[in-house]
């Protein structure tokens, strides 16, 4: 804490929304210059959670840094999973049976609503509210109670391998997910009780920092906001990997219901519906699991010379994506991570001019930061 | 016999004539106002704000299904005495740099806001500490003491986050106290008096004497205005801005630690439950004898003798491990909670219903019963006060302002002068 | 309404604004208020037994049994983090039985060492794929707080199986020399 306050042209405040914060999503450090309670400027610090994750990447195998991707995005695992093997098996030319697939198809899901339940479940508490985050993280529990009966961890689940997955589906799991969606479905309507409708969560949130759909191209935006400005974005229809294209889903886009189009409000109602869609997904993928083997040949050692390759996934906070450079050695020689939370967190500074404090805490929780997925 | 000193005259004349014989007669008089200032805030209110802490845990535990605390004590109802000792001996540490005078002192000037506003609220016919010609604009006046008391407190931390908490709130809490003051005269109007005990009486007959039902168009309406102000007043959800908690840790009172912001966590319970007594009193017929009581007291007597119930069987346990010899806080901490069972609880539920109905028929009689009537129609709107702030996200400042500018304002107008036309025509 | 138009003030607006917010607070506290009457979703955890509610593929924390351990070393490679660390000696062939497979195994390497980092093992599970007996797996156990971080470094090797691996070359020694005589 600064024990003199700072003036700068003789009227703004300069504060410091410190990594120690109870509403910033991970460690971030927001530096924020204020006149009363207008901001005017924030500048965004990172590295607080910098963990080299890229330069480990150079050091264990291809294999081995299959858990460390884990810990990109821990709260939406197993898409980093997924991105990385895709990338590791476009470089190798390892094919991935079908069952395989799906089962990639079939967590990637559960991590989405996964993720998005904190999402949404942040985002009210950082407004006021917050017996929906407790809802929230209630339902989180369940979907972790699955995934760990699949693959045995809870957080971080390691759970693919370069070439499939680790694991079959156990007994019983079938049952226990359609259980689930059973009870977040009464979940999903609830939430729309409490908060959808709600009058001060409406005042609150619309009208605000709305995004254009060509800021947030020219800004590398991905995901969620930038399907909230209206353009209709998925890499899952665009670009679609892992079989789904024989799943029945749309993608929800911003309609500008309560104000103007691609504001705050726009992001949390693209996030219900789009756990709307997973739940329907993850329903259909249950249903028509095909047979076959989980994971393809892959050899012990991959060693490739002399080529790199680069493969995303619409990871629950937009393009995932991992760029390998192989050399030949039993290592990679560069990985490069790209996520979408460092685009969201650049756009911070152009947005968030001539809003109040309480609406710059709301607007960071809009965007759903996640703090390791900036500072890898 | 507390009770019957604060209750009957006459015997406060007796024992103060007693003790004249030995001691010079201001001594005496000092005393017996510092004694019975302490007795009543130390039974009837103290408690009050103690048993809210325990109860908006639950209670808030319950609404997001979880259990609140429970392991300490039967039903964790010693968490209170561990919560008072924890804050009690926490380090007391100043910010460098904080004007210590007004650091220490802020607490203070809030504490005595909620607490002095106890003085002239009728607990019941005779329990009343201070029969206040002009009650209501005391309240009134109290109320703007805690605004010096909450920035002072943001100003003397020496903290750039605590200054924009407390100058919200002084924001806040000096524009809400309009709206309140004027539903607050709509009582004062009808009843032609200051004095809420004179207002208490008005109301004495039944539901259909209670004033939120007097002048129904008007004032109901007016009540609402006046329980929405009043929240604001307190700081509570989903006014709260002033510690919001995901902006600013704790607002004005984050560089306050142990027994100093234990304070703040009373002053702010106290002034709950007093704005509920306020509510009750003026609007909701106090505690006038009335059949519309029933559920409130059924409610609360359950609870008590569940309480009760669960002590009961406790304590044999209890003693049983320290006549072997056990550790009592091993014991008190180890405890494995189970709830209690069914039959039980109907048993509780039957004396509730019985003991309710015993009151409703002596009534008259008895100051005790005529407190546990307001008490727990005072406590059902501190527990809807609770219920609000766990399921509403809070405002931003200038959505406040324009609630209390552009709506509760107007509405307030609108109210006051049709009351006062029905006073006059009807 | 005429009257109080003046200002631009929409009156409908302002009343059907006034009705919304009360009703979708109400709705929002029903919600609130129902779940008064669920039951809670918590585990009381030390009372209840959690470490029998856990999957039977639950990645707690790691147990070798040594009898079936032919120190092949794949473990050791597999880990990412390397944390395992196995020191072993040649000895007389000897064979085990696969716990995976069933099969007899050959084991020619005999371990004096096996220790595992718990405190710098990530739980993974890829030393536990590539093991051929199946010696090296997951428990259910995921207590392991310690006072003494020394103490996190469990060490698997018996003194039995030290015996086995002096013998076993003793024995190999004793090999070498009939066959050189």
């Amino acid at each position: 804490m600064n024990f003199e306050t700072q003036y700068i042209n003789d009227r703004q405040m300069e504060l410091n929304m410190g990594p120690q914060h109870p509403s910033t999503h991970g460690v971030l450090r927001f530096i924020v210059t204020t006149d009363g309670e207008l901001i005017e400027k924030v500048v965004p610090d990172v590295g607080y959670l910098h963990r080299s994750i890229e330069k480990i990447g150079e050091k264990v195998s291809y294999h081995g840094f299959m858990p460390y991707t884990d810990r990109v995005d821990y709260v939406s695992a197993m898409t980093a999973n997924h991105a990385y093997a895709r990338s590791i098996e476009k470089m190798a030319n390892i094919e991935v049976p079908k069952r395989g697939h799906y089962l990639r198809m079939l967590a990637d899901e559960l991590c989405r609503l996964a993720s998005h339940l904190i999402a949404i479940g942040t985002y009210p508490m950082d407004i006021g509210a917050v017996t929906p985050f407790v809802h929230a993280l209630r339902e989180r529990e369940k979907i972790n109670d699955l995934l760990e009966e699949l693959c045995g961890a809870r957080l971080t689940y390691n759970y693919m391998r370069i070439g499939g997955v680790s694991f079959d589906i156990p007994q019983q799991f079938v049952s226990k997910t359609k259980v689930f969606l059973q009870e977040f479905a009464i979940f999903l309507d609830e939430l729309d009780r409490m908060l959808s409708e709600n009058t001060i969560f409406i005042q609150r949130v619309a009208n605000l920092a709305a995004i254009t759909t060509k800021d947030a191209i020219a800004y590398g935006l991905v995901g969620p906001n930038l399907r909230a400005t209206g353009l209709h974005y998925d890499l899952r229809k665009d670009q679609p990997y892992a079989c789904y294209n024989e799943l029945d889903f749309e993608v929800p886009v911003g309609k500008g219901e309560q104000g103007i189009l691609g504001d705050c409000y726009d992001r949390f109602i693209v996030r219900v519906e789009e756990m709307k869609q997973s739940a329907k997904m993850i329903r259909q993928i249950i249903d028509n699991l095909p047979e076959g083997p989980i994971i393809g040949k892959a050899p012990k050692t991959i060693r490739e010379k002399d080529t790199s390759s680069y493969a995303s996934v619409e990871s629950s906070r937009g393009e995932l994506g991992f760029f390998v450079v192989a050399n030949g050695t039993a290592n990679a020689h560069r990985v490069k991570i790209r996520s979408g939370s460092f685009a969201a967190i650049s756009m911070l500074e152009k947005i968030a001019q001539g809003v109040f404090i309480a609406d710059l805490v709301a607007i960071i929780a809009s965007l759903d930061l996640v703090a390791p997925e900036i500072d890898r | 016999m507390s009770v019957q000193y604060l209750a009957d005259a006459a015997y406060r004349e007796e024992v103060l004539l007693f003790f004249s014989r030995v001691i010079p007669g201001q001594v005496i008089e000092a005393i017996t106002l510092f004694a019975t200032v302490a007795v009543f805030f130390s039974l009837m209110v103290t408690p009050i704000a103690a048993i809210s802490v325990y109860i908006e845990r639950r209670l808030s535990a319950k609404m997001q299904s979880r259990i609140g605390c429970n392991r300490l004590g039967p039903e964790g109802i010693f968490q209170m005495v561990a919560d008072g000792i924890k804050m009690i001996s926490k380090e007391d540490f100043m910010p460098q740099g904080a004007d210590a005078f007004l650091f220490k002192f802020a607490p203070y000037l809030v504490m005595v806001g909620a607490f002095v506003s106890f003085a002239c609220i009728p607990f019941s016919k005779q329990l009343l500490l201070a029969d206040i010609n002009i009650g209501v604009v005391y309240l009134l006046a109290l109320s703007s003491i805690v605004v010096i008391g909450i920035m002072l407190a943001g100003w003397s931390s020496n903290n750039k986050w605590s200054l924009l908490g407390s100058l919200r709130s002084a924001a806040q809490i000096v524009s809400y106290e309009i709206p309140l003051g004027m539903s607050l005269l709509i009582p004062v109007i009808i009843t032609g008096s200051l004095n809420l005990q004179e207002i208490n009486q008005f109301q004495s007959g039944g539901i259909h004497n209670w004033l939120v039902f007097y002048a129904l168009p008007f004032t109901v309406p007016a009540f609402v205005i006046y329980f929405i102000s009043a929240l604001a007043e307190v700081n509570r959800t989903p006014f709260d801005l002033p510690e919001a908690e995901s902006e600013l840790v704790s607002g004005f009172h984050t560089e306050y630690s142990g027994i100093r912001w234990g304070l703040f966590f009373i002053g702010e319970y106290h002034n709950m439950f007093l704005i509920s007594c306020i509510a009750v009193t003026a609007f909701l017929g106090g505690y006038q004898k009335s059949a519309a009581n029933f559920p409130f007291v059924i409610v609360s007597l359950f609870f008590m003798f569940f309480i009760t119930f669960h002590i009961l069987t406790f304590l044999p346990k209890l003693g049983f491990s320290l006549f072997q010899g056990k550790n009592i806080l091993d014991m008190l901490m180890f405890h494995h909670p189970k709830p209690m069972r069914r039959w039980l609880r109907i048993v509780c539920l039957i004396l509730a219903v019985v003991v309710s109905i015993l009151f409703y028929i002596n009534h008259a009689h008895s100051n005790m019963i005529q407190v546990v009537t307001f008490i727990s129609k005072a406590y059902f709107l501190v527990l809807f006060i609770m219920w609000l702030r766990w399921s509403l996200p809070r405002y931003r400042i200038d959505q406040l302002m324009d609630l209390c500018w552009k709506k509760l304002i107007p509405i307030s107008f609108i109210c006051l002068c049709g009351v006062l036309v029905w006073v006059v025509l009807i | 309404m005429w009257c109080l138009g003046v200002g631009g003030i929409d009156m409908k607006q302002y009343i059907l604004d006034i009705v919304h917010g009360i009703s979708s607070i109400a709705k929002g506290m029903w919600v609130t208020f129902t779940y008064l009457f669920k039951p809670h979703a918590t585990v009381e955890y030390p009372e209840v037994n959690v470490e029998s509610m856990l999957p039977p593929r639950y990645r707690g924390i790691l147990q070798v049994d040594m009898d079936l351990c032919i120190s092949c070393l794949a473990c050791e490679r597999a880990c990412p983090i390397e944390c395992i660390v196995i020191e072993d000696v040649k000895g007389d062939k000897t064979f085990v039985t696969s716990k995976l497979t069933q099969k007899p195994t050959p084991k020619v390497k005999y371990p004096l060492r096996f220790d595992i980092d718990i405190a710098k093992c990530m739980f993974c599970g890829l030393c536990v794929e590539p093991c051929p007996t199946g010696a090296i797996h997951h428990t259910r156990k995921f207590e392991g707080s310690v006072t003494n971080v020394a103490d996190l470094t469990y060490s698997y090797i018996r003194d039995t199986d030290i015996e086995l691996a002096e013998k076993q070359v003793e024995l190999l020694a004793n090999k070498k020399e009939k066959e050189q005589a």
